[in-house]
């Protein structure tokens, strides 16, 4: 059924990268809307059709694996566009579902060789997609942050723009907590304990309790505007610090997070 | 959202953020002081006080809201300061904990074992008391919008309060397997033995390897050399071409079982055996023969010196899987075949057993199987916990934020 994959994928890549070009445009909104849903539509048919060819469902090579990542990411990319009209979620999620798309064409391994044992999970990949949308999501309303703060230096910042970049964050803030607690269950399968403050552990907590207190201090508070502007962009250093600033923190030297070469 | 701020004396109702964050600050302060007066740590209570406890906390926020009704002050554990002076009481020390790294002392400084700390402990309970009480006021009103909330919030009072009090009920073994050899008791902490109620027979344990990865390593200081910041390293198959500053290296084979025979190494499966790898290397026109293998039990390391400075060699090789194949004896009568291993976790008679280590010593020749018996009776209401955040998390991402909210 393998050898048939190069024609769906060619169809998802082609159209998806359509979607991406045309979204930008208001114009040809309608066109990006159609090729987003083929390119889901042809990773549809192929999952089904590899799904009766083999007898069994496709979730057991990381080639297979990977064919529902770019489904699924497609699938949230387009439902928050759709509900959110946040363009570059859209092509955020299909190029991330090109990117594992082109993988399983070229075929290399993703993953070092060299994975130790309790890393080869079914966890992986959801935990680190979700925590990488978050992450996205959430570097998008720093940016918000510093647009917003431009805005008030010019004086004409909309409250519908606020509003917005809200949203943002609670989407971002929804997809944080999905990670942190697909990360705890696949913790419990691995290690036996779904929580055990190691450094990267208490960074992540550390973030999404930014992000909450964030959120509590914007349904009632009488911060200005551009305080609610400048804690966004700190809340994303600290999330920072949680991605790849943990490396250099004396206290997380023995993590399984931190990325060694 | 003007900037309308008035000026309020300190503890004139309705308490603000200047007071949430007193209290906060307070408790604080009465922890540290606990903390010193009683020279102790935090107790660690099991079942059944950790159900009193949680009861006793539900029942709490329960009472803190009925009195809210007859007088003002106690509406302040509702209120938005209370929760974000919650949040903070449990991640200051947190935050401690991130940056401070932790070791089991005997010094009682609580720096250094925050999570036994009682400053830990009062943040967490005054956390749960403001969630329980905003979570119960919101319940009391049925609406779609407090389905959400009642989700996210009693989701995350069900996690905190059952992983933290539930705590002192999680019980843990090693058990220690040896080939041939059936064993019906744990070990805690080291040293003390726990019959269990089953047995476990270990009928074989298995390790595969990945192929060992190539290293160069300076010769004068036995490191792995950098290339663009990164160590050194080839993940070896057969066929594979790669260079050396001049030198072609081609992998011609690559034996996972071997021995040095001669001056080359051939497939063997007996203890012992090594991976090898036979490289050819060209420069110009002369093409040598090299033989590099990983370190074993029983052969010495063959490494190879490509010029004055560099040695190649092949690392120890790393567990790509490893897996006991076992028979379970349990005491009510059931006799089975099973495999445990690394991520695949199973359960005998309300244990969960993992798969974590074997004699390194011996790698793959290992005979021994070390497993880990893990007991938390109070999963499933983490779970239940971990489900309703997810339904509710859901439910935040369609619903964002509304308008009237701000």
């Amino acid at each position: 059924m393998w050898h048939n994959f190069e024609i769906f994928a060619i169809i998802s890549l082609a159209t998806w990268i359509l979607a991406i070009g045309t979204s930008l445009s208001d114009k040809l909104g309608k066109i990006a809307n159609l090729t987003a849903i083929l390119g889901t539509l042809s990773l549809a048919v192929f999952i089904v059709l590899l799904w009766t060819n083999l007898q069994r469902p496709p979730l057991r090579t990381l080639g297979e694996t990977r064919l529902w990542y770019s489904f699924f990411l497609a699938i949230s990319g387009y439902v928050i566009f759709k509900r959110w009209k946040i363009k570059l979620m859209l092509m955020y999620s299909l190029g991330m579902a090109i990117l594992f798309l082109l993988l399983n064409y070229l075929n290399p391994e993703i993953h070092s060789k060299t994975l130790m044992p309790a890393l080869q999970s079914i966890w992986f990949v959801p935990h680190v997609i979700v925590y990488m949308i978050a992450y996205a999501l959430l570097g998008l309303s720093a940016l918000y942050g510093l647009l917003g703060l431009y805005a008030i230096r010019k004086d004409n910042l909309k409250e519908d723009f606020v509003l917005k970049t809200d949203n943002i964050v609670y989407i971002g803030f929804g997809f944080l907590t999905l990670g942190l607690i697909f990360g705890a269950l696949w913790a419990k399968e691995a290690w036996g304990h779904y929580w055990t403050w190691d450094p990267k552990e208490t960074w992540a907590f550390l973030t999404w309790a930014v992000y909450l207190i964030h959120i509590h201090f914007r349904i009632k508070s009488n911060l200005s505007h551009k305080s609610v502007f400048l804690i966004l962009m700190f809340a994303f250093v600290v999330l920072l610090i949680c991605w790849f600033g943990i490396n250099y923190l004396p206290a997380a030297q023995n993590s399984v997070h931190v990325y060694s070469s | 959202m003007q900037n309308t701020k008035e000026k309020k004396s300190l503890w004139v109702l309705p308490w603000k953020y200047p007071e949430s964050f007193l209290i906060a600050f307070a408790l604080f302060l009465a922890s540290l002081g606990i903390e010193f007066i009683t020279g102790t740590t935090a107790p660690k209570i099991s079942w059944p006080a950790n159900f009193v406890s949680i009861a006793l906390l539900a029942n709490l926020s329960l009472l803190l809201y009925l009195l809210s009704k007859k007088r003002a002050v106690f509406k302040w554990f509702y209120s938005v300061p209370a929760s974000i002076a919650g949040i903070t009481s449990f991640v200051v020390p947190s935050l401690l904990l991130a940056l401070i790294p932790q070791k089991p002392s005997d010094s009682l400084f609580f720096l250094y074992d925050v999570t036994s700390s009682w400053t830990y402990t009062i943040g967490v309970v005054f956390f749960l008391i403001i969630l329980g009480t905003v979570t119960i006021k919101r319940i009391t009103k049925l609406s779609k919008r407090n389905i959400g909330f009642f989700l996210n919030h009693f989701g995350l009072w069900l996690c905190i309060a059952s992983a933290h009090l539930g705590a002192g009920d999680i019980q843990k073994l090693n058990m220690y397997l040896e080939e041939g050899k059936t064993t019906w008791y744990g070990i805690e902490n080291g040293n003390r033995t726990e019959e269990l109620n089953f047995a476990i027979k270990l009928r074989d344990f298995s390790i595969e390897e990945y192929p060992a990865k190539i290293a160069f390593v300076e010769n004068s200081t036995g490191e792995i050399i950098n290339q663009n910041n990164k160590p050194l390293m080839i993940d070896p198959h057969e066929g594979l071409q790669f260079n050396y500053k001049d030198f072609d290296l081609k992998i011609d084979k690559l034996l996972m079982s071997s021995a040095p025979v001669m001056n080359r190494f051939e497939p063997v499966l007996g203890m012992g055996a090594t991976q090898s790898l036979k490289i050819l290397k060209s420069n110009n026109e002369a093409i040598d023969t090299i033989w590099i293998s990983s370190p074993s039990i029983l052969y010495r390391q063959e490494m190879y010196q490509i010029d004055s400075s560099t040695i190649m060699l092949m690392t120890k090789p790393e567990a790509k899987r490893f897996l006991s194949e076992i028979t379970v004896y349990e005491k009510a009568g059931a006799v089975y075949d099973t495999i445990i291993e690394v991520n695949k976790p199973i359960k005998i008679a309300g244990w969960k057993i993992y798969q974590t280590s074997y004699d390194e010593t011996m790698g793959r020749w290992s005979t021994k199987s070390i497993l880990e018996l893990v007991k938390d009776p109070w999963l499933p209401s983490v779970y239940l916990g971990f489900f309703l955040l997810i339904a509710g998390t859901f439910y935040l991402i369609w619903t964002g934020k509304r308008k009237e909210d701000v």
